[in-house]
């Protein structure tokens, strides 16, 4: 009986949870996918020179990855 | 002074770390989070940061982006996208502060001795002839390049006004309106150009080599990249993204093989920079071209160092410095310039442990063992020398610093959790191990750029030492697969008791290995 009682508690309580957590779940994933997208945009000179090399006037087409070689100071 | 270990007391081990920088403080979170409490952090400065402690000229920054300089496990809320020394070295007290550590760090000290009492299988730590401490576990952070090198100038001390090195920079010295010599073109001397010029009446760079120069975009984040900042896991992605994307580019080494596709594109860039900077100024162009191939010197990343040049105030001399004067310096042409400061940017000792002497098993010292050729396994460890870690050593130059830090610091937990297990005993490379392991890095680094031009990376033999060839992917799977066989632990007598004798401690030392 007590069981009983207990899990019809818990599928009462079950909707309202679910809809207050994912909504949450969704909302925070959104705003990570966001920021990645703000902090991947940000150019921090670190291009390892992916690609082919760049025409010599052209130095903004491509930054080699300098910092990899040592240490950064 | 701090008891160390007691044998058979069941006691946590002792570990001493040996610096308070990036390295130490990394491997201290480390071990404290796989549950070693008692660890302690010794340090000679006043306080955390190691390099970005002593490091205060004007305009001090790193030179990779903030989120891959620091720590994976402590995302910061950078204020900018290439930190400044200040926000650096706050950003390391908070992390004491975080992982409350402060109470186990002792400043001030200065520790020149690490000897290794095989009796007591503990390390004793000393300061001249002092012990400062025991501890079963030594790990030296001590950093490669910290110990600053003032160049051996004829008639240095002669001259009549303020001298100093770059890392030990002279606060009460104004420089506004002075005549100011920096010798040196690398990093630091590119940074402190453009930071001198609207301070100084004349800021006079001596540069006996150019470097390959490429921007590096510094700038502050702007509000909207500060909130994003905030998302934790947002870094993190951003961080293991930009990892990848940079390794890409050195798999095999390939970016700093001359004449490989990722070199020429890199010193294309370099010399595409140079050329849109200075195109105007033939002479500067000339006196500012490296004769080497892209990464036989450590490269510079700098967004200012080319417009500063160009400044009315600012003035090149493409030669060395031949000797000092009361008044000024002399290039190696034979010409006097006078000043009123002179800034030795002259970079660091390049020597591994250049401010420990280490003894380990059978009264070997360090520097003798390896005879002007440093080499470790994986950087971190040399036979001969049980329970002793080095944090940023031989062949672990490159990549990504921190992270390889990490790694370094997960590497060497991991040992010393299995030398517990062993019953407080001894960990250490095997000797074929280390010397396989240093015959592939070695092998690795043929025909790299790093065997070019006039830089830090090689040993008095010519051997590069400092220098890794690869990436950090590479890296974290060596630190990661290298450990069963490749080390040897003898059991310690804590909770071994009944093993009975040498045979049973052989018998252990089996279990162990195995």
């Amino acid at each position: 009986m007590k069981r009983t009682r207990a899990r019809a508690a818990l599928g009462a309580l079950a909707v309202p949870l679910l809809a207050a957590v994912v909504p949450g779940a969704v909302l925070r994933c959104r705003r990570t996918v966001q920021a990645v997208r703000i902090l991947r945009a940000v150019d921090t000179g670190s291009v390892v020179n992916a690609g082919p090399a760049p025409a010599p006037t052209t130095p903004d087409a491509g930054t080699p990855d300098a910092e990899t070689t040592t240490r950064a100071r | 002074m701090i008891r160390g270990t007691l044998a058979g007391g069941g006691e946590e081990p002792v570990i001493a770390v040996i610096g308070a920088g990036f390295a130490g403080i990394g491997a201290a979170v480390r071990l404290r989070r796989a549950g070693f409490r008692r660890v302690t952090l010794l340090e000679r400065a006043e306080g955390p940061g190691g390099t970005w402690w002593h490091n205060t000229y004007e305009g001090a920054e790193v030179d990779t982006p903030s989120m891959l300089y620091s720590y994976s496990w402590m995302p910061w809320n950078w204020t900018r996208t290439h930190v400044r020394q200040a926000e650096l070295r706050d950003y390391l007290a908070a992390v004491l502060d975080a992982f409350d550590l402060r109470d186990r760090c002792r400043f001030g000290v200065t520790v020149d001795r690490v000897e290794w009492d095989a009796g007591a299988r503990e390390y004793s730590l000393r300061s001249g002839r002092d012990e400062i401490m025991r501890a079963r576990y030594v790990v030296s952070a001590v950093g490669l390049l910290s110990d600053p090198r003032m160049p051996d100038l004829p008639g240095l001390n002669t001259f009549e006004g303020p001298v100093f090195h770059s890392s030990q920079w002279r606060h009460d010295v104004d420089l506004s309106g002075k005549r100011v010599a920096v010798v040196g073109s690398g990093s630091t001397a590119t940074q402190l150009v453009p930071a001198l010029r609207d301070k100084a009446k004349q800021v006079t760079m001596f540069s006996r080599e150019p470097n390959w120069i490429v921007p590096k975009r510094a700038r502050p984040y702007t509000d909207k990249e500060r909130r994003a900042l905030d998302s934790r896991v947002a870094q993190r992605i951003v961080r293991a993204s930009t990892i990848y994307r940079r390794d890409k580019a050195q798999f095999g080494g390939a970016l700093w093989r001359s004449g490989s596709p990722q070199n020429t594109a890199a010193e294309n860039a370099a010399r595409g920079y140079l050329e849109a900077s200075l195109g105007e100024r033939p002479d500067l162009l000339e006196a500012l071209t490296p004769r080497y191939p892209y990464g036989g010197k450590r490269p510079v990343i700098s967004d200012d160092f080319y417009t500063a040049v160009l400044a009315d105030n600012v003035q090149l001399v493409p030669h060395a410095v031949r000797e000092v004067t009361e008044h000024g310096l002399v290039d190696a042409t034979g010409v006097e310039r006078e000043f009123d400061v002179l800034i030795m940017a002259t970079g660091f000792k390049a020597d591994f442990l250049s401010t420990l002497q280490v003894t380990g098993r059978d009264g070997q010292e360090i520097h003798r063992h390896w005879n002007g050729d440093e080499r470790a396994f994986l950087g971190v460890m040399v036979p001969g020398f049980p329970n002793f870690f080095i944090m940023y050593g031989p062949n672990t130059n490159g990549g990504t610093i921190v992270t390889n830090l990490e790694l370094q610091a997960s590497f060497l937990t991991a040992a010393v959790k299995r030398a517990e297990r062993g019953g407080a005993g001894e960990v250490e490379v095997r000797g074929w191990a280390a010397e396989a392991y240093d015959r592939a890095v070695q092998r690795m680094l043929q025909g790299t750029a790093f065997q070019y031009g006039n830089n830090y990376y090689r040993s008095g033999s010519g051997r590069i030492s400092t220098q890794w060839p690869d990436g950090v992917l590479l890296y974290a799977l060596l630190t990661k697969l290298l450990r069963g066989p490749f080390l040897r632990v003898t059991p310690g007598t804590r909770g071994r008791a009944g093993a009975g004798g040498a045979e049973g401690r052989e018998r252990a030392a089996s279990e162990v290995s195995s």
